[in-house]
């Protein structure tokens, strides 16, 4: 089964049938035109728009899964993709969580703890302090870390619950609207301080672990463009003007923490990294939006390897059989307009043109016609170009997103072709600061 | 539309629009309201047994059947009196959310 929706469930549903599985979608009533429904073997309603009641309906996916006798469920990403809790009632009713054990999701979820463990395997993380019961620990805890600090929500994403707090008189306002936004977002208050990095790229690794204690990397990935919300929008594989030696340690210090923990399946750890120090920031237990970048440059298809690794398959190859080869980026194409805040463009796209040609592959579950329903995530297609050099891929992925036409909403194809033309862009020279000090600010970043 | 309890949904229409060929609704005024139970949970919905056909005549809120989920039954109520108009779900069938189980004629 595929508990998810749109390109990810598009994408799972590709691998299966590759591989000869059946599969059955669920759809919420809000997605039922959505293609996922249609090129699944069965799909099954469980609920209306509203995801807390249809995607997130545990007692319905699982009443789903056992009517149609599915024997695993891939969550994708988002929605219950990272829910310890899902996993454990997966395994009570004889269905396979196609992910890590559900101790290790409930160890790596939570952000504080999983710094906590990273440290204990001997990675480096940020300087900063465990769970804060109390603004007057928040107040202590800041003073033996020093300002500025990152007051962020431990079950926290997406920026939501996250506060910058430059000095002492921030902090109690901080603490205040950051517990208050993660309780109302992740119905957990819970929140920790961490040293501000100023400026750091991020970068995030990819690793595959088999259920017999194999655990490979695949390499990096720049995900240093980001809206303000610390959403990413580009993301390309290798990072660019990162040292050999850099590079080498970032990988090493992914697989130091996964062997810690004995992870299995797919799963990343993102590292803030300035000045070529890397510090481990988080771990996302679940396939992860930009995964392709990846896929392109190993030839290796994640999404299977998942479900060999689930199926209880040994990895079969070992670090040493792996190199990359070429150069990929990703191009995230929202319905949100970048001239107004980036509000989310719900509504029918009209007409709808995707590119094609050498190097380019697009994820999505779009056609003309589609509506998109006001629920759910804002991304409508993900456009990945490959070459064999860094300026053979970005010329592809200029020239494919020229191709694309997407009429009826806004969408981010003209600011992702604004980051594209940008020169510190075009020369590999950009952090998290980039998108909104360097394209933003100056307004013309437009729909079209 | 109006919600029902946790096991149903109805979803409630004019018979004189929506089911002209009904002869009884069309020349009788006011108009006759149809409506729809649908399930509200995914599930293999069973008949309640005596089993209802369609043409009974309900009276008060009688169960008429369940849906089995996780190993919980949740019944299916006819919400009150009315005609069985139609049986759309078959006994020991798969329902998945929002699927139409019964219609029910309310009033004269």
């Amino acid at each position: 089964m595929i508990a998810n929706r749109g390109e990810i469930a598009l994408r799972i549903n590709r691998a299966c049938q590759e591989l000869g599985v059946r599969t059955v979608a669920i759809f919420s009533e809000a997605d039922r035109d959505s293609l996922h429904v249609r090129q699944a073997d069965e799909a099954f309603c469980v609920g209306p728009g509203p995801a807390a009641r249809s995607y997130l309906n545990i007692p319905n996916i699982i009443s789903t899964a056992l009517i149609t006798r599915c024997d695993a469920i891939h969550p994708g990403y988002g929605f219950l993709a990272e829910n310890a809790r899902f996993a454990e009632i997966c395994s009570d009713h004889g269905l396979t969580f196609i992910g890590p054990k559900p101790s290790v999701i409930a160890l790596m979820g939570d952000k504080a703890t999983a710094k906590r463990v990273v440290r204990e395997a001997g990675v480096a993380t940020t300087p900063g302090s465990d769970v804060l019961p109390s603004v007057e620990e928040a107040y202590r805890a800041a003073e033996t870390i020093g300002f500025p600090l990152l007051l962020k929500a431990t079950a926290g994403g997406g920026g939501r619950g996250m506060r910058v707090v430059h000095d002492p008189n921030d902090l109690l306002r901080a603490y205040a609207g950051a517990t208050a936004e993660a309780e109302a977002s992740f119905k957990d208050g819970r929140v920790y301080l961490e040293r501000l990095i100023a400026a750091p790229r991020h970068i995030e690794v990819q690793v595959l672990g088999d259920e017999f204690g194999n655990i490979v990397h695949l390499g990096e990935r720049d995900c240093s463009v980001q809206k303000p919300a610390h959403q990413k929008i580009v993301e390309e594989t290798p990072a660019p003007n990162l040292s050999a030696k850099s590079r080498a340690a970032i990988h090493e210090m992914a697989l130091q923490a996964a062997r810690y923990v004995g992870y299995t399946n797919a799963g990343t750890l993102e590292f803030l990294v300035s000045s070529d120090e890397a510090y481990f920031m988080e771990m996302n237990t679940r396939i992860q939006v930009e995964h392709p970048v990846t896929e392109m440059v190993y030839n290796i298809d994640l999404v299977k390897e998942q479900i060999r690794i689930a199926a209880g398959e040994p990895l079969g190859y070992a670090q040493g059989d792996l190199t990359a080869r070429g150069h990929a980026i990703e191009c995230r194409i929202n319905a949100e307009d970048p001239r107004n805040h980036f509000a989310p463009a719900a509504g029918t796209v009209s007409k709808l043109v995707f590119p094609g040609g050498p190097g380019i592959r697009v994820d999505t579950h779009l056609y003309a016609g589609a509506t998109i329903p006001p629920y759910y995530d804002s991304m409508i297609a993900k456009v990945v170009a490959f070459g064999a050099t860094r300026e053979v891929a970005l010329a592809r992925m200029e020239r494919a997103l020229r191709e694309t036409l997407v009429e009826g909403i806004n969408t981010t194809i003209g600011l992702c072709l604004e980051i594209l033309a940008n020169p510190a862009f075009r020369e590999g020279r950009y952090n998290v600061e980039f998108l909104p000090t360097q394209i933003l600010p100056n307004g013309e970043s437009g729909a079209r | 539309m109006q919600r029902g309890d946790d096991d149903v949904e109805i979803t409630t229409i004019r018979a004189a629009s929506a089911a002209r060929s009904d002869h009884q609704a069309a020349t009788d005024a006011p108009a006759q309201r149809v409506d729809t139970i649908k399930a509200d949970i995914v599930g293999i919905f069973h008949a309640s047994r005596p089993t209802v056909v369609e043409g009974d005549v309900l009276e008060g809120d009688r169960e008429l059947g369940y849906i089995e989920a996780l190993g919980i039954r949740t019944p299916v109520h006819s919400k009150g009196s009315g005609k069985l108009l139609t049986v759309a779900a078959a006994d020991g069938a798969p329902v998945e959310y929002g699927q139409p189980l019964f219609a029910i004629a309310r009033g004269r």
